[in-house]
């Protein structure tokens, strides 16, 4: 009878066996099989079980740990046994995360505790945080960028959007991701749906030119390069889209084309000059000429009683060209800051009378009348022989211009300024010409009328201007000019220079 | 023999007259075109004209202009004076007989103007 009931056991102590061993060796092969590292471990820490993952995850073989502590010596990174002694001392399941520096890897752990220790479950995420630090590392760059730098989908709706749209365009993630693109669009463009052509026909838009609205409703030059986004099967999802301000660079271009068109106009100018220069030499040097010869021509005939009248004519020439020379000279001399006064006590009324004086010929010769009203006593502290150029050149412009018509001077005192009024009733200047007048190589009566370099009334502004004065003109065409002088009669703070 | 000088230098007039009238010719002159014309229409007949072009007033194109618009002075062999860089073109564009070019060489001037002699 009980030979029968043991031979039962035996049978059904062997089945059990057979099933626990088979339940074993599936264990086994489920553990083998799964794609994590799995170990467990003793109360001892001592490895007892490794899979082939774990050895191949912690380049060791599972001969090597089995039996060894994972504490000592073990390929286990620092927050890893931590972790396992936390979940061995207080029973509870732990995860880490952490790179392990001696498999240079990154490894998520998960340690569950057993009835006779824990078991630990790991698996490489190495790929996928290079991956993830590389998306940060992508986004602080687009974060950074001084571009707007947005991303559509193929219907035109925005999807991102980083900090350099929102400089640029004023809106944030906020307020227009979700929005369609056409937001940034100008009413009268529409070059969007030509661009998102070519993205869904997966070309590439580099540095198109145009203009887009900003959320305050101005408009905004930029330069935008798109390219298509494909997801991964390589269908085009999208656009990313890059917008770079160029109102700058369009300003300095605007600037350039503005410098090189004054360059050219200056250089005009100065070519013009030039020839009216040469012509204004031209006519005293003809006098001189012709005058030396007169003279030489009556010295040899034994006409000497002649001769003095004639050389008296030809010094004026010389003057003239000495004039002319000086000119040209305070050209350069204003132009490089190099106009020095010579400040002492000089009386207008003085200085007028002696334009006046030294002009009557000429002015007899034009056929103006000459009326002064200068009285003596009008002192200030000028360069004499400046304000004598004032004057002079005043005066001379009253009579090229004056129409032989009569010509009024007068000097007057008001507190602390000498006021100076020139007026002739000659030919005028037209409203538009008054602006210009006063500058370098400016005349404005035709050039081949009237002789002169056109420099006077730029050199007597800039004289006024040293001594703190100002001119301005008054005039109507066909009814004459008033030039008005008003000069401080000393330079401000009452310093001599 | 007769020469009229147009120019609104006085200078330039003075100079002319004593060199031309050194030689023996007759100077009568004119401060520009407006006037050179009253002289020509009050029946002065010079040889030849000498004309500066650049002159207040009437200009020595508007000069010229008139003088051949007027059968009785367009024959008149007319001489421009100019300070001019290139005097041929306007000599051309003014259908004068010859041009001088200022500063005027005194031996120029004198043959330029004898060639009118006579």
């Amino acid at each position: 009878m009980w030979l029968r009931q043991r031979a039962r056991l035996v049978e059904e102590t062997q089945r059990s066996r057979a099933a626990a061993e088979a339940v074993a060796g599936e264990l086994e092969r489920i553990l083998e099989s799964i794609t994590d590292g799995f170990c467990s471990l003793d109360r001892s820490y001592r490895y007892k079980y490794v899979n082939r993952l774990a050895e191949e995850i912690l380049g060791r073989r599972r001969e090597e740990l089995v039996g060894r502590s994972a504490l000592e010596g073990s390929p286990m990174s620092e927050a890893g046994i931590t972790a396992v002694r936390k979940a061995m001392e207080q029973g509870e399941t732990c995860h880490a995360q952490a790179f392990n520096p001696a498999l240079q890897r990154w490894l998520a752990t998960d340690i569950y505790p057993s009835p006779d220790g824990v078991v630990v479950l790991f698996r490489d995420i190495t790929d996928r945080k290079r991956a993830q630090e590389e998306l940060r590392r992508l986004a602080a760059i687009v974060e950074s960028s001084e571009d707007a730098i947005i991303s559509k989908d193929l219907d035109g709706v925005i999807t991102s959007w980083n900090a350099g749209a929102q400089r640029l365009f004023g809106y944030t993630a906020e307020e227009i991701v979700g929005r369609p693109i056409s937001w940034l669009m100008p009413r009268d463009r529409d070059d969007m749906e030509r661009i998102l052509d070519r993205i869904r026909r997966g070309e590439r838009v580099e540095h198109f030119e145009t203009v887009r609205l900003r959320k305050d409703g101005s408009l905004v030059p930029v330069w935008l390069s798109v390219s298509p986004i494909r997801d991964d099967a390589g269908n085009i999802v999208g656009a990313a889209k890059i917008a770079r301000d160029v109102t700058e660079q369009k300003r300095q271009v605007a600037e350039g084309e503005r410098l090189y068109r004054e360059a050219q106009e200056a250089a005009r100018v100065r070519e013009e000059f030039l020839s009216v220069a040469g012509h204004e030499l031209r006519t005293p040097l003809t006098s001189l000429q012709l005058q030396l010869h007169t003279l030489r021509r009556r010295i040899q005939s034994g006409q000497q009683d002649k001769a003095a009248e004639l050389l008296g004519r030809a010094s004026m020439q010389l003057q003239r060209l000495t004039r002319l020379t000086e000119e040209l000279l305070d050209v350069t001399r204003i132009t490089t800051g190099r106009l020095e006064l010579e400040l002492e006590e000089t009386d207008l009324g003085q200085v007028v009378q002696g334009v006046a004086e030294r002009h009557k010929e000429s002015t007899a010769r034009a056929g103006c009348e000459l009326r002064v009203v200068a009285p003596q006593g009008i002192t200030g502290i000028w360069d004499r022989s400046r304000l004598d150029q004032v004057v002079t050149n005043l005066l001379s412009n009253a009579v090229k211009f004056g129409n032989g018509k009569p010509i009024e001077i007068r000097a007057s005192l008001d507190t602390s300024w000498a006021l100076l009024t020139v007026r002739d009733q000659g030919i005028g200047i037209s409203p538009e010409d008054q602006a210009k007048i006063f500058e370098r190589f400016e005349q404005a009566a035709s050039k081949r009328s009237y002789g002169g370099l056109g420099l006077g009334l730029w050199i007597t502004r800039q004289i006024l201007e040293a001594h703190h004065g100002r001119i301005e003109v008054t005039s109507e065409p066909g009814r004459g000019s008033t030039f008005r002088i008003d000069l401080p009669l000393r330079p401000p703070g009452g310093a001599l220079a | 023999m007769k020469v009229l000088v147009v120019d609104d230098d006085y200078a330039v007039l003075d100079a002319f007259k004593d060199v031309l009238e050194d030689e023996g010719y007759e100077v009568s002159v004119a401060a520009n075109g407006l006037e050179a014309l009253k002289e020509l229409r009050q029946g002065a007949r010079p040889d030849v004209i000498l004309l500066d072009l650049m002159m207040p007033v009437m200009n020595g194109w508007e000069f010229r202009q008139e003088q051949l618009r007027d059968q009785a002075l367009s024959a008149i062999p007319t001489v421009i004076v100019t300070a001019h860089n290139r005097p041929e073109e306007s000599a051309k564009e003014l259908g004068v007989v010859s041009c001088i070019r200022k500063p005027v060489k005194p031996e120029l001037l004198l043959s330029t103007v004898g060639k009118f002699r006579g």
